[in-house]
């Protein structure tokens, strides 16, 4: 078995394009769920909402790359404010419902065939990265240290991605020490004391809904650039799920809890995988075949995430008593 | 090949990277592979990060999983064939050609991008794939973008012919602008005018329906009905209800694997294969005698590409895979590991666009030659060389397409298994 | 090896000089499966030049060799038309044809009984292209209702289990894809026959349900899991069976043994298969036996009281927890059954369970969350709404209808048509 490719993988992916993607996609929800208790299962809906922004713009419009980049963010906020109009005034299971049926609008909208002109259709489309990788400081080539290696292109993702990471990151420390933030963790805790003090809860509950999503549709742009295409199955409702688990593995509620939860998910995610893989291509598991190894990583995924709310409902950093997991 | 000890280092320093990370919340990443690039790059000038590290790596990008599942078997089986005969006569650059197996899965899933990151990080040069045109397209740009070759054995979506890919996508496959044709003329030939064209929504499906509407109109047919899917699609009552509503003589059936779900429910709505001719193509032409009952596809009709394999390269194919029900695209597959590997030892070199620059060359203009062994000889003489495959001449056009090809004609018996009916060549421009 | 390609050159070689022989231009004309013969058909070159011309022969065929590849204009004359026999397009007496390098080229005309004033050509077009439009209706509502009645069966279990625990269960579509697959297991591998293997699986479904609850979710209700922590244990349970199920029996359409691709009946203007009439026959009658007894049985009434209040219920003398089990197992097996009848009538794939999980939500939550008639009445009207909604909209936008009328319905009516408004809160 080549140890060597395993690690390099996991260690890899643990900082790599798909710890970005969904560590922002968990630090969009982690402003939903985390802080204000809003049970948004909708987070797919906004990065497919900034990827197809973005895409649709460069690829089908012919329009600049920045103008795409704006699209993206002010898709992300109308969506936000459509989605949280009929909804944020209904109860957590309502919302889930909601959110997860908007999401899958979005993905069925732009995989449908009447609007293939304009979304692709279920190939998606391509051809949209050129502007984002002329702005590549990066020459040509590979670098990396020891086990980790990445080209020229992926690190120029990565550079982009963890300044979004770590500009979200603080945004979002800042902000929640603000008094805007102790109100949204009071609607978390207590709706109608909050509404008491004479707040308007609608109001404060879209404001974090918007800001969730505009992070979300952030991690859209990286996803769609990372693989220079964008498809709308890439934007399923396991996308948001799995955002759900590495929110809280990493601890809901704290400014670092999606970062760590997003490389730990995705280190061992791939470790697992990757080993698995080795371990079947060189006869060291026999029962199973390479084919079987995907849903074995999904099925441990679903494990994972059932065990962690039954024994560690708070993840890693996470307070007990600050995760929003017996609103109603 | 290291063992234990990097586990050790390796844990050390996902903790190390992980607790700095927590203690900056993150962000902080690119500074250190940054500032050890110098190092790096000069080993690797203009070439971007694959390639020429002196062993040709092929990797397989293939389905295993997925809607076109049934196609992987016989593509497998003819890269392993090639690369097997390839090292036999000594492999390329005289180190023998590896080769990595990857899932290519369908464009429901994301497998086909991760596999490519997995194909990239191991140095392949040449990666042989997708199957569908709609995977081969969420990949193109990341592939051809790392300097790799992207060969597919079985696209056949006339878009790629024009798609800016950097002169790094070849395909043995022949654009379907000559499967459409021949599908056209021989709907047209069994004498329905009214005709009906229910097709998977990709490039795939798109591309050849354009197509067949394009051969039957032309000819005096009538498209009466031309209806596009989801191919995700959890019933297909709706869009048999359209087709039904237009009432067509014959339907040409582009799908992949859900012919399994519109087959029961056009017999269903009484437009069964027992009722209206029907056609499939290259993407749903499988042996179907464990889905339906007998005679249920009894009569129906079937286009692919690629000539007739001859039997003892199927005897040679059977002995890689014994477990091989058809050959579907496998000369192909094995064409295009050929060619790689040929045109590698023609540039000298195994880097991915000093292949490409030779692929073309090796295809055409020289002496003939019709195994590795014999090209791989002419090659060491000096020659030029033109490497006639088991699909076909192989002549690729400047866009890296197979110029010439023949498309199989194919009818189902009563066990809904299919049999040949008579093969058609001819050039795929024009 | 050399062989081999001298094999594959040499068969090339053979299969192209049967088709390089010379460009041809053919065709065969027919009339309803007549032949149609005697009629005379004229090639010219692109530029005009007379190329040559065909009578059809007996067998309706006609055949003009062309010089080389490129444009031809093809015309049939209409004046050697058999009478009684008219072209089907008026102005399709002239095609312009592309002929290709050493190919034939078939080329057609389409003929049709008729005057030849064309007045017979395309007889009552208006009236028949509307009967087609009405038979097209019917047959979606028809699909509408038999999608309906598997979307309602689904539902009633998420209602129930909803109405007496309070838990929005995300693994309910996969109840119907481990009691359609555990009918498969039966069906295949034992040999068992559908009408046998399926009431096994049903129980099968039902004994999987009761343990879910029995072992599952009753501890960690004991352990005052919050509702919103279930509902996520509730996705890791529905990821986790999902892909179970893609490990054991992989990500292919599977029939069962019985009943694949029935040829269809018709019944006026729909066309249905009769496996489609029986299930929605069972369907039926076991919705009507679940309302029923959920009306005017004790067990039944003891359901609805624990699902109007558990605490009072309680406390006149009813077991909570028996009656939560009881609920379970027959929302399981309810849901097993549904997805047998969408493996008989459609196909198995392990996606099937969640492919129908978002109507069964819509039907649930526009009939009212909770209540077990308004989930039958929300499944039905979403069942035929997303079928026949696809005379307006793309057929692959027809959930997207469901799912944006779910949402307007929570806009204007949040507690759903049976829903009662403190319900919402």
């Amino acid at each position: 078995m080549d140890w060597e490719l395993i690690f390099s993988r996991a260690l890899s992916a643990g900082i790599g394009t798909e710890a970005v993607i969904y560590a922002l996609a968990a630090i969009g929800l982690n402003i939903h769920f985390g802080y204000t208790g809003l049970l948004n299962f909708g987070q797919a809906g906004f990065l497919a909402v900034g990827a197809y922004g973005l895409a649709t713009t460069i690829t089908t419009f012919g329009l600049p790359f920045w103008l795409g980049v704006t699209v993206g963010l002010v898709g992300a906020v109308l969506f936000a404010l459509l989605l949280g109009i009929p909804t944020l005034r209904l109860r957590a299971d309502y919302l889930a419902i909601v959110t997860i049926a908007a999401a899958e609008i979005v993905r069925l909208v732009v995989r449908s065939v009447a609007l293939r002109g304009t979304f692709g259709g279920t190939d998606g489309l391509d051809s949209f990265s050129g502007d984002f990788y002329a702005l590549n400081p990066y020459s040509p080539g590979s670098y990396g240290f020891w086990l980790i290696k990445f080209d020229h292109r992926t690190l120029w993702v990565l550079t982009v991605g963890w300044i979004l990471v770590a500009a979200a990151c603080a945004v979002v420390y800042l902000v929640m020490k603000s008094p805007w933030g102790r109100v949204l963790k009071a609607i978390r805790e207590d709706e109608d004391a909050v509404r008491s003090l004479g707040k308007n809860v609608f109001s404060y509950k879209m404001q974090a809904l918007v800001f969730g999503g505009v992070v979300g549709s952030l991690a859209g742009f990286l996803f769609a650039l990372s693989r220079a295409a964008t498809q709308p199955d890439l934007f399923s409702t396991e996308l948001t799920f799995f955002a759900y688990t590495v929110l809280i593995l990493g601890g809901a509620a704290r400014v670092a809890g999606p970062v760590v939860g997003a490389m730990i998910f995705w280190l061992l995610l791939i470790l697992v995988k990757t080993g698995m893989e080795e371990a079947v291509n060189h006869q060291v598991i026999t029962f199973i075949t390479v084919n079987q190894v995907g849903s074995i990583n999904y099925m441990l995924v679903g494990l994972g995430l059932i065990l962690l709310l039954i024994y560690r409902p708070q993840g890693i950093f996470g307070d007990k008593r600050e995760i929003a997991l017996d609103a109603r | 090949m290291i063992r234990i000890a990097p586990i050790g280092r390796a844990l050390a320093v996902a903790t190390a990277a992980s607790l700095a990370l927590t203690a900056c919340g993150g962000g902080e990443e690119t500074a250190a592979p940054a500032s050890s690039a110098p190092a790096e790059t000069t080993t690797s000038a203009a070439a971007p990060a694959a390639g020429g590290d002196g062993v040709l790596t092929i990797g397989a990008l293939l389905p295993q999983t997925g809607d076109l599942a049934f196609l992987g078997p016989p593509e497998f089986a003819g890269v392993k064939l090639a690369v097997k005969e390839i090292n036999e006569a000594g492999g390329v650059l005289g180190k023998p050609v590896v080769e990595i197996d990857t899932d290519s899965g369908d464009t429901k899933t994301d497998i086909a991008s991760q596999s490519v990151d997995k194909l990239l990080a191991q140095n392949t040069d040449v990666i042989i794939g997708a199957a569908s045109s709609g995977v081969s397209k969420t990949v193109i740009d990341k592939i051809t973008n790392a300097g790799v070759v992207q060969f597919s054995p079985a696209n056949t979506s006339p878009e790629f012919t024009t798609y800016p890919d950097k002169g790094l996508y070849f395909r043995t496959a022949p654009s379907d602008v000559l499967q459409g044709r021949v599908l056209g003329d021989l709907i047209l030939q069994d004498g329905s005018d009214t005709v009906a064209i229910l097709n998977r929504q990709d490039s795939y499906g798109n591309g050849l329906a354009d197509e067949v509407e394009k051969s039957v109109s032309g000819g005096g047919g009538q498209i009466v009905a031309k209806t596009p899917y989801d191919p995700a699609a959890a019933d297909f009552s709706a869009d048999v209800a359209k087709i039904k509503e237009a009432n067509p003589k014959a339907l040409a059936l582009i799908s992949f694997n859900e012919t399994t779900k519109i087959i029961p429910e056009l017999k269903k709505q009484g437009i069964g294969p027992d009722k209206i001719k029907i056609y499939f193509v290259d993407g749903n032409l499988a042996d179907y005698s464990k889905d339906f009952p007998k005679g249920t596809l009894e009569g129906v009709k079937g286009t692919l590409p690629g000539a007739k394999s001859p039997d003892d390269f199927r005897q040679k194919l059977l002995a890689v895979d014994p477990s091989l029900k058809d050959y579907s695209y496998a000369p192909e597959s094995y064409d295009a590991t050929i060619l790689s590997a040929l045109a590698a030892e023609a540039a000298g070199s195994d880097a991915g666009t000093a292949v490409a620059g030779k692929l073309i060359d090796v295809s055409k203009g020289g002496e003939k030659c019709t195994d590795f062994a014999a090209c791989l000889a002419l090659l060491k003489a000096g020659k030029d060389i033109d490497y006639d495959g088991v699909s076909g001449p192989v002549e690729f056009s400047d866009a890296g397409d197979p110029s010439e090809a023949t498309i199989g004609i194919y009818q189902y018996a009563a066990d809904n298994t299919y049999a040949n009916v008579t093969y058609l060549s001819g050039k795929v421009a024009g | 090896m050399v062989f081999t390609a001298f094999m594959g050159a040499l068969l090339f070689a053979l299969a192209s000089p049967a088709f390089a022989d010379g460009e041809t231009l053919r065709g065969t004309l027919q009339n309803q499966g007549q032949p149609v013969t005697g009629v005379k058909i004229t090639v010219t070159s692109g530029d005009g030049q007379p190329v040559g011309e065909a009578t059809s022969d007996a067998e309706g065929k006609w055949e003009v060799p062309v010089p080389a590849a490129g444009s031809y204009q093809v015309t049939l004359d209409q004046a050697t038309l058999p009478t009684g026999t008219v072209l089907r397009l008026k102005d399709r007496a002239t095609l312009t044809v592309q002929v290709f390098e050493g190919n034939y080229r078939n080329v057609l005309f389409a003929l049709a009984s008729g005057n030849a004033d064309g007045s017979g050509a395309q007889p009552d077009d208006g009236s028949s292209a509307s009967s087609a439009f009405w038979t097209r209706v019917a047959q979606l509502a028809f699909e509408g209702l038999s999608l309906g009645l598997v979307i309602a069966l689904g539902a009633l279990g998420i209602s129930l289990i909803f109405g007496t625990t309070g838990l929005t269960n995300f693994a309910h579509g996969e109840l119907l894809t481990v009691g359609a697959f555990a009918a498969l297991v039966l069906n295949t591998t034992l040999g068992l026959h559908l009408l046998v293997a399926a009431p096994l699986a049903v129980l099968i479904s039902a004994a999987f349900g009761y343990g879910q609850e029995r072992f599952f979710w009753g501890p960690l209700r004991n352990r005052k899991t919050g509702l919103v922590s279930m509902m996520i244990i509730s996705i890791g349970v529905a990821i986790f069976l999902r892909y179970l199920v893609l490990f054991l029996f992989g990500g292919e359409n599977v029939p069962y043994e019985q009943y694949v691709a029935q040829d269809g009946i018709q019944l006026g203007p729909i066309s249905t298969t009769p496996k489609g009439l029986i299930a929605m026959g069972v369907e039926i009658v076991v919705l009507i036996a679940v309302g029923l007894a959920l009306t005017y049985t004790r067990l039944g009434k003891a359901t609805r009281a624990v699902s109007d209040n558990p605490a009072l219920a309680a406390s006149s003398g009813i077991n909570v927890d028996r009656i939560v089990r009881i609920v379970w197992a027959m929302g399981a097996a309810v849901a097993g059954l549904a997805g047998i009848m969408l493996g008989t009538t459609q196909i198995l794939n392990f996606q099937m369970g969640q492919q129908v999980l978002l109507l069964m939500f819509a039907g649930v939550t526009l009939g009212g969350l909770g209540t077990a008639f308004g989930a039958l009445v929300g499944a039905l009207v979403v069942g035929m709404f997303v079928q026949i909604s696809t005379i307006w909209i793309p057929p692959e936008l027809k959930t997207v209808g469901a799912l944006a009328v779910l949402i307007i319905v929570l806009l204007v009516r949040p507690q759903g048509i049976l829903g009662r408004r403190e319900r919402i809160g």
